[in-house]
């Protein structure tokens, strides 16, 4: 086991918990007297969720094996690089509600190519451009779609 | 029923229809062939369309991306010793090792051939198969459904992920996601915190979109930030002899086919197992009973037949549990329940009842996509072959915005872009804590359905919950359940 999973368990104990004892019995609606209550699937798959977690805790705990801390690669979080796409992806619809869809959408794909790693602003251009513009007309001529 | 068959390819014989089915093919073909992209991601970005086509030609279409990107994965494998997908690894062993000795023209045609055959063996399964199959599963009541779908996620947590206590939580939490919502009961929202757009629930699209394509590509950017690595591509010899297959080189394949279409036809028909598990049984199998396991590892035309006939199959023989119980094969077939939903058919034995002649067309459709397969594979082999060499720094930021306009496109809501990237964002770290998103996904989808099925059970049985036992076959599959659960989580306790 590693530390991380410490964490791992702990945190999903703890959402666990907030979710049986308080989020589920306050946002399902009541038992109507017939059929199965609206709360029981959702409260008996967070209590897997929560039986596991603990148990796994108890046995990483137990091992006293998470001291053993290893930097496997893959597994590392990096935290910067996720940000970089996904708040662009999260700004994109509300940038094109304010400056329409083709300067939004030239934006995000320059935003996200370089983020990516291009450099050459003419092959980012190239790509921007014959990427948006046609999916544009998709949308608005083909598909007949409301745009954002 | 002739009369049904006729109608059903009357209705699918029509150029739109074949169109679509040319175009998955060859899409399936493409994203196989870069690597980093693979089939269920294709399928997950072009489920919006379904929307716009009739059920049949939707599914033919994203069958049809399946079946050509599972030969399509071993294109890279070959020429840059980088499986495509997961289940051509296998293929990238020998596929390689040929490439290296001028002959990748042959490996990839004996991968196209294979892969050919596979599915057709696995298709005429399908079409022989799923009809008496449906007609007995037509007994099953909702019961027999709950504890059925019951085993189906413990046999899928139990030998799909790494770990089954990490299988098991994944998919726990994609059923408590599909809670989210309106209450079939009450007809109240349920878990929805306030927020009026989760009222009609978490819709499949984002999710799938967010967790198979979005956070891979996030990954795959990270990944090669990291390496820096180069692609050296082994260019395709121009002599006929090393490019082409004889009659005489397939028949001395032959039993490495059928066998490994056999083992696909086995894996795809249980619920969760997949391509990758066919693969490398199939791979195996073959080397075992090779008259030349010596040249396994050096460049085995046989180890590429068995191992593109056994995950071809499964293609089509995943669809047989979907259109006989309602349960999927694999992942793709998995994302086909959202698209007969999204046309409001629930995948099941009822489908042959209700829907005969669309299920007529989709055989239809299968059977063409693998004739077209077999055509488009080989026009297209140099073609693709340049796929591979793709630069990323331009494929991936165009998959990324495909991703938020194809979550926007299916109910032209920006707040499915907005739940896409979330699951984006979750999907991420689950990959990085070896979280099976597949099982997350498989109980995502499969939620309704079991809820459904166990509201019948209350309410038929006035709220007794032993209902399942006194039933055989719910007896059955609940004990066969509680038996997976426990020889997974044996050995486990024994290391203690």
């Amino acid at each position: 086991m590693l530390q991380k999973d410490v964490i791992l368990y702990g945190g999903l104990l703890v959402v666990s918990l907030l979710l049986v004892f308080w989020l589920i019995p306050a946002f399902c609606p009541p038992h109507p007297g017939y059929g199965m209550p609206p709360s029981l699937l959702p409260t008996v798959v967070v209590a897997i969720i929560m039986v596991i977690s603990a148990v796994n805790l108890i046995l990483t705990l137990k091992n006293k094996t998470f001291k053993e801390k290893t930097h496997e690669e893959g597994k590392k979080v990096f935290f910067l690089n996720l940000l970089k796409f996904v708040i662009p992806s999260f700004l994109l619809m509300p940038a094109m509600q304010y400056i329409d869809f083709i300067p939004a959408g030239l934006l995000f794909m320059f935003v996200i190519q370089f983020f990516a790693g291009q450099r050459n602003y003419i092959t980012m251009t190239i790509v921007s451009v014959s990427v948006v513009v046609p999916v544009y007309f998709l949308l608005r001529y083909v598909v007949s779609v409301p745009l954002p | 029923m002739w009369e049904t068959i006729i109608g059903a390819i009357d209705i699918a014989m029509t150029p739109v229809g074949i169109l679509y089915i040319i175009l998955g093919v060859s899409i399936g073909v493409f994203v196989g062939a870069v690597p980093g992209i693979n089939g269920p991601m294709a399928v997950a970005l072009t489920l919006p369309i379904s929307y716009y086509i009739p059920t049949e030609v939707a599914v033919g279409f994203l069958v049809g991306i399946g079946k050509g990107s599972f030969f399509g994965g071993s294109i890279p494998g070959v020429l840059i010793n980088t499986p495509g997908t997961p289940e051509s690894v296998p293929t990238t062993w020998e596929g390689y090792q040929l490439s290296k000795q001028g002959k990748a023209g042959k490996a990839m045609k004996m991968a196209l051939y294979a892969s050919v055959s596979g599915d057709v063996v696995a298709t005429l399964v399908l079409i022989l198969c799923a009809a008496p199959l449906a007609s007995v599963a037509m007994y099953m009541g909702p019961s027999e459904m709950f504890a059925l779908i019951c085993f189906a996620m413990t046999l899928i947590a139990g030998v799909g992920a790494k770990s089954v206590s990490k299988g098991i939580i994944a998919g726990a939490l994609g059923i408590f996601v599909a809670t989210i919502g309106i209450d079939p009961v009450t007809s109240m929202p349920r878990l929805t915190f306030g927020i009026t757009e989760l009222e009609r629930g978490i819709p499949l699209i984002p999710v799938a979109i967010g967790m198979l394509a979005f956070s891979e590509i996030i990954l795959e950017l990270e990944r090669r930030s990291k390496t820096k690595e180069e692609i050296k591509c082994i260019m395709v010899s121009s002599s006929k002899e090393n490019n082409s297959i004889t009659f005489k080189e397939y028949w001395q394949n032959i039993k490495a086919i059928i066998r490994g279409s056999a083992i696909g036809v086995g894996i795809g028909a249980l619920p969760g197992v997949g391509a990758p598990v066919a693969a490398f049984l199939g791979y195996d199998n073959a080397k075992k009973a090779s008259k030349k396991p010596e040249e396994y590892g050096k460049g085995s035309l046989e180890g590429i037949a068995a191992t593109e006939s056994a995950n071809s199959a499964v293609a089509a023989s995943a669809l047989i549990p979907l259109f006989v119980l309602g349960v999927p094969g694999n992942l793709i077939a998995a994302l086909l329940i959202g698209a007969f939903m999204m046309h409001g058919i629930l995948p099941g034995p009822l489908m042959f009842q209700q829907n005969e002649q669309m299920i007529y067309s989709i055989y239809f459709y299968l059977v063409i996509a693998s004739g077209l397969l077999i055509i488009i594979g080989n026009i297209g082999i140099r073609v693709f072959g340049k796929c591979v060499q793709a630069p990323p720094k331009i494929i991936y930021p165009i998959v990324l915005f495909t991703c938020l306009i194809g979550s926007y496109l299916a109910q032209t809501s920006t707040f499915d872009v907005f739940l896409m990237v979330f699951f984006a964002f979750i999907a991420y770290f689950m990959k990085k804590f070896d979280f099976n998103v597949v099982c997350f996904l498989i109980g995502f989808i499969l939620a309704p359905i079991w809820e459904i099925s166990l509201q019948q059970v209350i309410s038929l049985s006035m709220n007794n919950y032993t209902m399942f036992f006194t039933r055989p076959v719910a007896m059955i599959l609940m004990i066969l359940t509680f038996w997976v659960i426990i020889k997974t989580i044996k050995p486990k306790i024994k290391s203690i």
